[in-house]
């Protein structure tokens, strides 16, 4: 192995020539548009930008303005194939990913979408990495790698902005108030051949819905605690210059959220940030960059926490509170013997909590051109360090309560909840992480005539610890591009990772990849009259190791002591043993996993496809890709086809078995135009990922029990029929075994396998593919000062089963109702029984619908004034979706009912920019 | 070059620090097959795992509700799985018994691990040469002893007729640690059942040889590794006491079929040792035969092997939302009836004096100790208060049918500790032992199998004879009824299977009795209380069906994935379980 890397890095020491050192950084477009146009453009014209053969676009954000001053989570669902998905929790709530990978950065560091801050001036770049040969040369996984620019000019420039949003609540879960939750139950119990609960009376009594009556208590427990709006700000002050050989960038910004609580303990949360970008050219040969980064999250929270599920409680068990205790002058909260907790009580007594997380990035790295001795090579070295850490401090309580007892008709005290104080504040819980990495990357480039040639080869260290593990790992990568007349295009890439966590002759491994590209718009005999402006395809393959071990040594058995066994008499009750006590402990030894020596590496084989083209000026955009992926190897706990007699029934068995192939298509196009001076620009954007089990370890009997060879987003369930319409259909079909008795009413489901019983052999792949495909409409208009920007995403072609959130699948029992289980009884919501009724709660077709929807992702209105750098904008984000499943959100079956809705927001905010 | 050289120099240095600098740290010590031997502690730490896997509660699926699925309990929840077992309404994913299997096989794995070459036989404990050859002894003969007692295990629950031809089976038997990398599963088979008994049997002899007679301190001197400290590990007395229930088992007329009394005579002189054990040297020492049992202490006179005794959530289980419990389960009328007359004689018979009117007026000793019913009372037994008095008739608080309260009309009292009250300032709990096995079950065993080896329960066979056994278990002192049901081999084994059913209830036993005898029917209608109390405040009681049970035949599936994965023969009746 390491005789394959140094002959490699022999063969590409450079010849002498004559060649013009370059600093490779990041391009600029050579074009210079007017503000405003929309959408990516292609350029044929290589120039300093670095060679592509792949569709990891690289965009300046010159090219790709819109709106100076997006919030960068919008801006970056406009880059085609990313998605994020978002929860309306406060603080940084989404999660980005873009081509299966999750890496965002910027300036090095990973950050979270909320982190990178928004204002156009300050990014000079976004690169998307979405390729294998840009993966091996680069050394990351896929995802989104943003630059800050550097000041070209000497001067200095400050901005600084505001934001103030209004945030209310989408779609939430509705519940029944007393009176129908009464009548419901009652129902319920009759279904289920018991007697009711409730008289008349006593509903006559619960529609009076109030929360403090002692008797006949009717409580809207999610009103009381939960309340649909918050607040959020934004603020940033950014710097930025030039001074002789100096340039520098300074961000700090803050955001502020508040909490959706209506009661208890201040509940927020806020990140300050602050960046800073130091960049000096000491000669012209050496030149040194210092990034460095500060992020502090708090969160305030109590501690009975967010849940907006504690409505499952019955609106009529006990009023919320009952009074003061004259002693002590505390609250006494009602609770019952049924429930002896409350929901409102925690959050009003329980104490609070303050989540703290630091991290401090550093990134140093120094540049120096070898120009002189060897024309065209340069050298770099990166150190990067991280330091992060949580600590969670606050203080604990419990409320005083009291239940009522039927036998003594009082109202007693409960044991549970006894009104301990807060407790002053302490620890509860801390974790660190720390991150350090240094590479050492070689640079040459030559470019002469009709040829371009650029070779790189970096090696890379990295050691990473947190509670419990310290991982390390070493990676070598080496490439060489060539071009010929910006015409013809080869990428060569071989990459060898090294890690801790595999057996010693595994820890190395090597990858190789490949990629061809052809710019048909530069060739001679190609006309210009066809209005091909730029015409490029590209076409990649590789192969190469896949990292799928994470932690260390499972690939070695580990014993471990767990449990003991106490034999003897500890103390004597009966002297017909012993006389006296004698007892003796010893502890147990536990397998929990078993070894496995050739476990290793999985195996990745990738090859993609991809088409750029521009057309009318560059004024209409296109491009499309497909890339194929073919993991082999995963680790897979072997557990799954070893029979339990073997006696190994919980230890794990590492084996790299399962596989998979995943297909993913994006296509884009944009069109963008100006007339005099109204521009506008109309982008979109389709993304279909499909991955396959193309292996799995499993045993069936039945072939369509199979997991190996279906989607890997497949719904497996019963196949409903309908509902039985009578006792004698139920007693002519296959017996159903999810219940004691199977009533009219109940569904009826499909005996698969024909032997004449409903059971879980008869689960089948009910709908192929429920992922769907990923779009996204962009469309830009100004005029003069104004602009309107409208950001639409959508889903089609994809499948959700509603049994994944309680709001549809619960009502059996003891528990409150939601609205939707009282306006659909007998419809879409089944018999309503107590108990007895699991048949028809099974993933079926009945359950199943659409999840396909359109929301407005983002509306922005803005006024901006670029001789005084003032820029006044107002924005709507998610204002509204179009779906079949309306009482909840598709996109997450549990915002709303057991966390955080989606939010609408409203915004304003005012940008200022001075020189 | 001179440059050239020098930077290949520094590549290769770099890239060999690399491959150094992936070392991982030692952080933890990771214990493996190949170490092993160096760590006395972890190889004795098998046989402890093995110990720990041993049921330690009655409220379980193996235990108390086994009861409810012949009909003597009835759990109030009908979505529970036990309820849905019995009704034939579960799918082949909701195995209840499959954890039984995991755990008895994972337990064998641990003991076939300390077994093998001897590994915990020749490990070095104890510095004392001496000692330590009786402590490897005591752990091997410990060995021995839990694979048997983990063999009857799965022979209880998971024997029966095959579904293909019908072939008495067993489970497959290990006792050797599986390659799993090179072995195909499906080359191992269900062994047939008389090979699975004697397995079991050779083990329990194996570990004869090296446990002492029971772990007493007045029978040894050296009280530090011998004697009471080695209380609640296998002795003599527990392996015969295995030997004599695997034995009942194997002539029981289900797995018999040739009727065989060689068995029986088997089953009865295991018995006998541990019965003789008990009556000649613990009785001097305490151990009083006639006294009632105490559910909580491990150290009860009545154990023979216990588990440690644990505070568990009965009480709040089993009493009525009236007394602050949830009513999970409740007694039903089929037991109620079962129970005689004080004097002895079963409620059908005219001379128990049995009032239909007064049905809970002096019934046998046993109905007051195990079950709450309407009229009863809960006193504290410190100071004679009454705590609680039931009413189960109909508008009564603890009628049947409401949210917490039992479907039947009665509760449990077995096992119940009768202080605890949830009203009180500071709750009174009682921890409680598990009986792995016990006395008056080793006398009922004896009684069966003595009466169907000599064919009469008056033969005597090694010193005593079934009839002085089932009048111990009875403990009256004038038994006519038993006297007239010793006239016969039938009548005698009907009586005792009676006594089996209130002696041993909640215990786990009814269910697989049932089975083993296989003349009695498993279908039956399960009933309940129905007390309506008039104008006048007079009761009349009667009874209404509240369940009927269903198997589909006599045995328990085996997990269906064992059947998926190695191609095992499944039960009859349970043909769908694959």
């Amino acid at each position: 192995m390491r005789k394959a890397v140094l002959t490699y890095l022999l063969i590409l020491m450079p010849v002498f020539l004559q060649a013009e050192s370059r600093r490779l950084v990041v391009g600029e477009s050579s074009d210079t548009l007017a503000p405003y146009n929309s959408g990516f453009r292609f350029d044929g014209k290589l120039g300093r930008k670095p060679l592509r053969t792949a569709l990891s676009q690289t965009f300046a954000l010159k090219d790709l303005d819109f709106s100076p001053n997006p919030d960068f989570r919008r801006l970056y669902i406009t880059i085609p194939g990313a998605l994020i998905s978002e929860s309306g929790a406060p603080g940084y709530n989404a999660v980005a990913t873009y081509m299966n990978g999750n890496a965002l950065q910027l300036d090095g560091f990973l950050v979270d979408p909320y982190e990178i801050h928004p204002s156009v001036s300050e990014i000079s770049e976004i690169r998307t990495v979405g390729s294998i040969v840009d993966r091996y040369r680069l050394g990351m996984g896929n995802g989104v790698y943003v630059t800050t620019k550097s000041e070209e000019r000497d001067g200095h420039h400050v901005s600084a902005g505001f934001e103030s949003a209004f945030l209310l609540a989408g779609r939430t879960a509705k519940w029944c108030n007393g009176e129908d939750f009464a009548r419901m139950m009652n129902q319920a119990r009759v279904n289920a051949g018991l007697p009711e609960l409730y008289s008349e009376e006593q509903i006559r009594e619960y529609a009076k819905s109030d929360p403090l009556s002692r008797e006949f208590p009717s409580v809207d427990l999610r009103s009381e605690t939960i309340r649909d709006w918050r607040t959020s700000q934004k603020a940033y002050v950014s710097m930025s210059g030039k001074e002789g050989r100096t340039s520098y960038y300074a961000n700090v910004n803050w955001l502020r959220d508040g909490d959706n609580l209506r009661i208890g303990p201040v509940s927020d949360f806020n990140a300050l940030n602050v960046r800073g970008n130091v960049k000096t050219n000491f000669t012209r040969e050496l030149s040194l960059e210092v990034h460095s980064f500060l992020n502090l999250r708090f969160r305030r929270s109590p501690n009975a926490g967010f849940n907006m599920a504690a409505s499952v409680t019955p609106p009529v068990e006990y009023p919320l509170t009952l009074g003061t205790d004259e002693e002590q002058g505390q609250t006494i909260y009602g609770v019952s013997k049924t429930v002896p907790n409350s929901y409102y009580a925690a959050l009003m007594e329980s104490g609070s909590r303050t989540s703290k997380y630091r991290s401090g990035s550093v990134n140093a790295v120094l540049e120096y051109n070898f120009g002189k001795f060897v024309p065209g090579l340069s050298a770099r070295t990166d150190v990067r360090f991280l330091l992060s850490g949580t600590t969670t401090d606050g203080s604990v309580g419990d409320y005083l309560a009291s239940y009522y007892d039927e036998v003594s008709g009082n109202w007693l005290p409960s044991s549970v909840h006894q009104g301990v104080k807060s407790s002053a504040k302490s620890v509860l819980g801390t974790s660190f992480n720390h991150l350090f990495e240094l590479q050492e990357t070689l640079r040459y480039s030559y470019w002469r005539g009709n040829h371009r040639v650029m070779a790189e080869a970096w090696a890379k260290i990295r050691e990473h610890q947190y509670p419990g593990q310290r991982a390390r790992s070493a990676t070598i990568s080496a490439s060489c591009d060539y071009a010929w007349k910006d015409r013809y295009m080869v990428q060569a890439v071989l990459y060898v990772p090294g890690s801790t966590v595999y057996r010693k002759s595994e820890r190395f491994a090597a990858g190789t990849a490949c990629g061809l590209a052809w710019v048909l718009s530069n060739e001679e005999w190609l006309p210009a009259e066809t209005g091909v402006d730029h015409l490029k395809l590209m076409v990649q393959a590789g192969f190469g190791p896949l990292d799928v071990v994470s932690s260390q040594y499972l690939f070695l058995d580990s014993y471990v002591k767990s449990g003991s066994f106490t034999s003897g008499v500890s103390s004597v009750d009966y002297d017909w043993i012993a006389q006296s006590g004698n007892s003796v402990s010893k502890p147990g030894t536990v397998i929990s996993r078993l070894g496995n020596s050739s476990l290793g590496r999985g195996h990745q084989i990738e090859a993609n496809a991809g088409i750029e083209a521009a057309f009318l000026g560059r004024r209409l955009n296109f491009f499309a890709s497909y890339v194929y992926i073919h993991d082999t190897g995963l680790l897979t706990d072997a557990n799954a086809i070893y029979p339990d007699f073997y006696g190994m029934n919980g230890m794990t068995t590492y084996i790299n078995w399962n596989a998979k192939k995943s297909h993913l298509l994006n296509v884009g196009l944009n069109w963008n135009d100006r007339k005099g001076r109204f521009s506008y620009g109309i982008g979109y954007w389709v993304n279909r990922q499909s991955v396959i089990w193309d292996k799995y370890l499993e045993t069936v009997i039945n072939d369509y029990s199979k997991v190996e060879g279906t989607y890997t987003s497949a719904i497996r369930g019963y196949t409903c029929l309908g509902k039985f319409a009578s006792e004698e259909e139920i007693a002519a079909a296959p017996k159903q075994n999810f219940d004691v008795r199977t009533f009219p009413g109940d569904l009826r489901y499909k005996d698969v396998d024909g032997n004449g019983v409903i059971d879980s052999n008869d689960i089948s792949v009910i709908v192929k593919d429920a992922a769907g495909l990923w779009h996204n409409l962009r469309l830009q208009f100004s005029y003069g000062r104004a602009s309107l920007l409208a950001i639409f995403r959508a889903r089609t072609g994809s499948t959700v089963n509603l049994l994944s959130s309680g709001y549809y699948s619960g009502g059996r029992g003891y528990v409150n109702y939601t609205e939707w289980m009282r306006e659909n009884v007998g419809g879409d919501y089944p018999r309503l029984a107590y108990e007895g009724n699991n048949g028809n709660f099974v993933t079926s077709g009945f359950w199943l619908r659409s999840g396909d929807f359109l929301k407005l992702a983002n509306l922005e209105f803005s006024f901006s004034y670029p001789k005084c750098g003032l820029r006044l904008f107002a924005r709507g984000e998610n204002l509204f979706c179009i779906d079949a499943v309306k009482d909840l959100d598709p996109e997450n079956l549990a915002a709303g009912y057991s966390t955080y809705a989606l939010n609408r927001t409203i915004s304003l905010g005012i940008n200022i920019g001075i020189r | 070059m001179k440059k050239f050289n020098q930077i290949l120099l520094l590549i290769s240095a770099a890239v060999s620090y690399g491959c150094g600098y992936l070392e991982p740290l030692d952080t933890e010590r990771i214990y493996s097959e190949e170490n092993l031997g160096d760590y006395p502690s972890f190889v004795r730490g098998f046989l402890e795992t093995a110990f720990n896997k041993l049921p330690n509660d009655y409220e379980s699926i193996e235990y108390a509700w086994l009861d409810a699925m012949c009909g003597d309990l009835l759990i109030s929840s009908e979505s529970h799985l036990c309820r849905r077992f019995s009704t034939a309404s579960v799918s082949p994913n909701e195995g209840i018994f499959d954890s039984y299997w995991k755990r008895d096989y994972s337990a064998m794995l641990y003991l076939n691990k300390f077994l093998k070459d001897d590994l915990g036989y020749r490990t070095r404990y104890l510095t004392d040469a001496e000692k330590n050859a009786t402590l490897a002894a005591h752990l091997k003969g410990d060995a021995f002893a839990l694979r048997a007692w983990y063999g009857y295990d799965l022979l209880l629950k998971f024997s029966g007729r095959s579904a293909s031809d019908g072939k008495l089976l067993g489970y497959p038997i290990m006792t050797d640690i599986v390659d799993y990398a090179t072995v195909s599963a499906d080359s191992f088979r269900r062994n047939s059942f008389d090979e699975c008994v004697a397995q079991i049997l050779s083990d329990c002899d194996s570990a004869l040889v090296y446990l002492p007679e029971a772990n007493r301190d007045y029978l040894t001197e050296d009280h530090q590794y011998e004697g009471a400290v080695r209380w609640r590990r296998p002795d003599a007395t527990i392996v015969n006491s295995i030997k004599a229930l695997t034995c009942l088992m194997w002539a029981s007329p289900s797995f018999n079929p040739d009727g065989d009394r060689e068995r029986w005579r088997m089953a009865a002189e295991a018995a006998a040792k541990v019965i003789d054990f008990k009556l000649t040297n613990d009785l001097p020492h305490g151990f009083n035969p006639k006294a009632e049992v105490n559910w909580f202490s491990q150290q009860s006179p009545e154990a023979i092997w216990c588990n440690a005794a644990r505070v568990t959530r009965t009480e709040v289980n089993m009493y009525p939302g009236g007394f602050s419990g949830t009513g999970f389960a409740g007694p039903t009328q089929n037991i109620v009836d079962a129970f005689p007359m004080e004097n002895g004689y079963p409620i059908s018979r005219e001379e128990s004096g049995y009032d239909p009117e007064n049905p809970y007026i002096g019934r046998d000793r046993r109905f007051y100790r195990y079950i709450n019913y309407d009229g009863a009372s809960v006193i504290r037994p410190s100071n004679g208060e009454v705590m609680y008095t039931f009413e189960c008739f109909e508008g009564g608080k603890d009628e049947p049918g409401r949210i917490r309260n039992t479907k039947t009309g009665y509760y449990v009292r077995k096992f119940i500790h009768q202080g605890w009250n949830a009203y009180d300032d500071k709750v009174e709990t009682q921890a409680k032992a598990l009986m792995l096995i016990r006395f008056r079950e080793i006398c009922l065993v004896f009684a069966e199998a003595a009466n169907h080896a000599a064919g009469s329960p008056l033969t005597k066979i090694a010193g005593y004879s079934a009839k002085e056994m089932l009048s111990l278990v009875r403990g009256l002192d004038a038994d006519p009824y038993l006297d007239e049901c010793s006239s016969s081999e039938e009548s005698f084994d009907a009586l005792v299977r009676n006594e089996r059913r209130i002696e041993l209830f909640m215990e786990g036993k009814r269910f697989h009795d049932i089975r083993r005898w296989g003349d009695e029917e498993l279908d039956i209608d399960v009933f309940r209380a129905s007390i309506v109390r008039d104008g006048e405040g007079e009761k009349s009681y009667s009874r209404e069906r509240v369940e009927t049970l269903s198997y589909p035949s006599l045995w328990l599936p085996l997990p269906r994935n064992e059947v998926r994965k190695a191609s095992l023969e499944q039960n009859e009746g349970w043909e769908d379980w694959k």
